[in-house]
């Protein structure tokens, strides 16, 4: 079986300023893997390249088995990946129903349309009852329902997350990851989430990649990464911090993030 | 009364190439001055047209020289530069309108043509002014178009993604709207409207080759009392400007009235850029 997504040697520059090193990854059908590290580690731009809001210059990105590294962004989405963006990036001046609709953009010719827009209100009562009101109107965590919905409003094989947690009351962000297994569970959805919310990011997924400097340098299931005192130490904070750190990677690791 | 009649024509020629800049602009925030010249452009297709068709159908012919020519200009001249500025882009317009006037020019010469009237009869008397049949036409044609427009922009799910488009073009790239595809369309339609209405006017005085830079300046004018945004302020603002140049013309002198447009152009970008909607948009502009 091929990998639902798989990234190899990717590297991006912002100008000359290099943001991520060579990195290779894979996610299986139905997998839930998330990518945290600290601000500025290159989370968001390695989204934005998967989903081709940058450019691909270097390395190779497959989507089911599917090269999509020619690809244009709308093809991108058409073969399977969407993106939910870091900040919601909701067509504010929309309805909400209309921004739903044009997360179908490209499965306009479908006729699917009826049926999905069913499905992400039975996933998110809310937007329901809010389907006439203005996207730019919605509190936060209903922007993020709508960012949520509108990518599947695309049938993504494979969905990509930027911090859909941010500025969410512990609530909304329980409700939201709830949603997010949902969708794996019941359609078996693929799901790619980055997060700085380590805690809420690793109880929901199978593995977890942690991103320094553009480059990977802790990997393992979620479990494992819980567990790891580098991460507990300066991710999930609180009862942990007391815990000794130990060992060399663990050592340099929290020295470099720290700074 | 007359006065108003005769605004009411050209105002909604003015107003037609008024919303062709702004659907223009709303997608893509520049200024396409070679405006005037597209539908020059659609005016002669009507012109050749017309030799073989009947004049409603060469009207047609016009629209979609407007709308062809509008396109490949997109094509040729501001897709290769679409990772240039937008004052980069707006300055090659202005080239291209030279380039289509020239071009126009060569093939037609300067002089002036003319083709029929759509209906035969000459003028329709309204509360003791005149108006002429064909400018009967001309105003219904835009009244359709803009109502076309209207539609599309608001219930079409292509329409939305044009508007979408305007108002977040990242999310409108996430979702995958192609900005290739949206300008495509804006182009063709902004050439569309404001060639057919422009042949639709033909018949009623005549079309030359060097009309686009002035007509396309009074577009212009209106789009801007539209805010660069709202269609329907568009077409007011077009009529606007042309009661204004009809009143100048018979009360103190034909011959300066499009000069004393022009300074209310002056006037207005620096009293009111927002034009007639309550949102600054001088920024946009
Ligand atoms: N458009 C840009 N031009 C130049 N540099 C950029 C640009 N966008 C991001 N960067 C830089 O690239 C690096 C990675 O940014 P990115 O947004 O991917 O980080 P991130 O991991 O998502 O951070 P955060 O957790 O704060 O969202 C940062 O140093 C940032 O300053
Ligand atoms: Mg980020």
């Amino acid at each position: 079986m091929s990998d639902a997504l798989a990234v190899s040697n990717l590297s991006f520059y912002y100008g000359r300023a290099q943001v991520l090193d060579d990195l290779s990854f894979t996610v299986a059908a139905g997998e839930i893997v998330t990518i945290i590290g600290p601000n500025g580690a290159g989370k968001s731009t390695l989204l934005n390249v998967i989903a081709r809001s940058h450019r691909l210059r270097r390395g190779a990105v497959a989507v089911a088995g599917t090269s999509t590294s020619r690809m244009s962004q709308s093809q991108v989405v058409r073969t399977g990946c969407s993106l939910v963006p870091e900040g919601r990036q909701v067509f504010s001046t929309l309805s909400v129903a209309d921004n739903l609709l044009l997360g179908g953009y490209t499965r306009r010719r479908d006729n699917t349309t009826k049926k999905l827009l069913r499905e992400v209100y039975d996933l998110f009562p809310r937007l329901e009852e809010r389907s006439h009101q203005l996207a730019g109107t919605l509190s936060g965590g209903e922007q993020q329902m709508l960012a949520v919905g509108r990518a599947y409003m695309s049938q993504p094989k494979v969905m990509l997350l930027d911090e859909p947690s941010l500025g969410l009351s512990p609530q909304m962000t329980e409700l939201v990851m709830k949603v997010l297994k949902r969708m794996r569970d019941e359609n078996g959805l693929t799901i790619v989430l980055v997060e700085q919310n380590a805690r809420a990011a690793l109880a929901l997924a199978d593995r977890g990649y942690l991103l320094n400097a553009g480059k990977f340098v802790l990997e393992g299931t979620a479990a494992a990464l819980r567990g790891d005192p580098a991460v507990k130490h300066i991710y999930l904070g609180g009862a942990s911090s007391t815990e000794q750190v130990e060992g060399p990677l663990a050592d340099s690791l929290a020295a470099e993030l720290a700074e | 009364m007359q006065s108003v009649l005769t605004a009411l024509a050209l105002g909604a020629l003015y107003g037609a190439l008024g919303i062709g800049f702004v659907i223009v602009h709303r997608l893509t925030g520049m200024v396409n001055f070679a405006m005037g010249d597209i539908a020059v452009a659609g005016a002669f297709g009507a012109v050749v047209a017309s030799s073989v068709l009947p004049p409603l159908a060469a009207i047609g012919v016009g629209a979609l020289t407007g709308a062809v020519v509008s396109v490949l200009m997109y094509h040729l001249a501001i897709h290769p530069l679409r990772h240039q500025s937008l004052m980069v882009q707006t300055i090659v317009t202005l080239g291209v309108g030279i380039a289509i006037r020239s071009a126009i020019q060569l093939i037609f010469g300067t002089g002036p043509r003319q083709f029929e009237p759509i209906t035969s009869g000459s003028s329709l008397t309204i509360l003791g002014g005149s108006i002429p049949l064909q400018s009967l036409w001309l105003v219904g044609l835009t009244v359709v178009g803009y109502l076309g427009l209207a539609f599309f922009f608001d219930r079409t799910l292509s329409g939305k993604a044009l508007s979408a488009f305007s108002v977040n073009a990242y999310a409108a790239g996430v979702v995958g709207i192609s900005l290739t595809v949206m300008a495509t369309i804006a182009f063709a339609l902004s050439g569309a409207i404001a060639g057919g209405v422009l042949a639709a006017q033909v018949p009623t005085s005549f079309i030359t080759a060097g009309a686009g830079l002035a007509l396309g300046l009074k577009g212009f004018i209106a789009a801007i009392l539209g805010g660069f945004e709202k269609l329907g302020l568009t077409l007011v603002g077009g009529f606007i400007v042309a009661l204004v140049e009809v009143l100048v013309a018979r009360n103190v002198s034909a011959a300066q009235a499009s000069t004393i447009v022009f300074l209310l152009l002056i006037v207005l970008l620096v009293v009111r850029p927002q034009g007639l909607t309550r949102k600054v948009a001088a920024d946009r502009v």
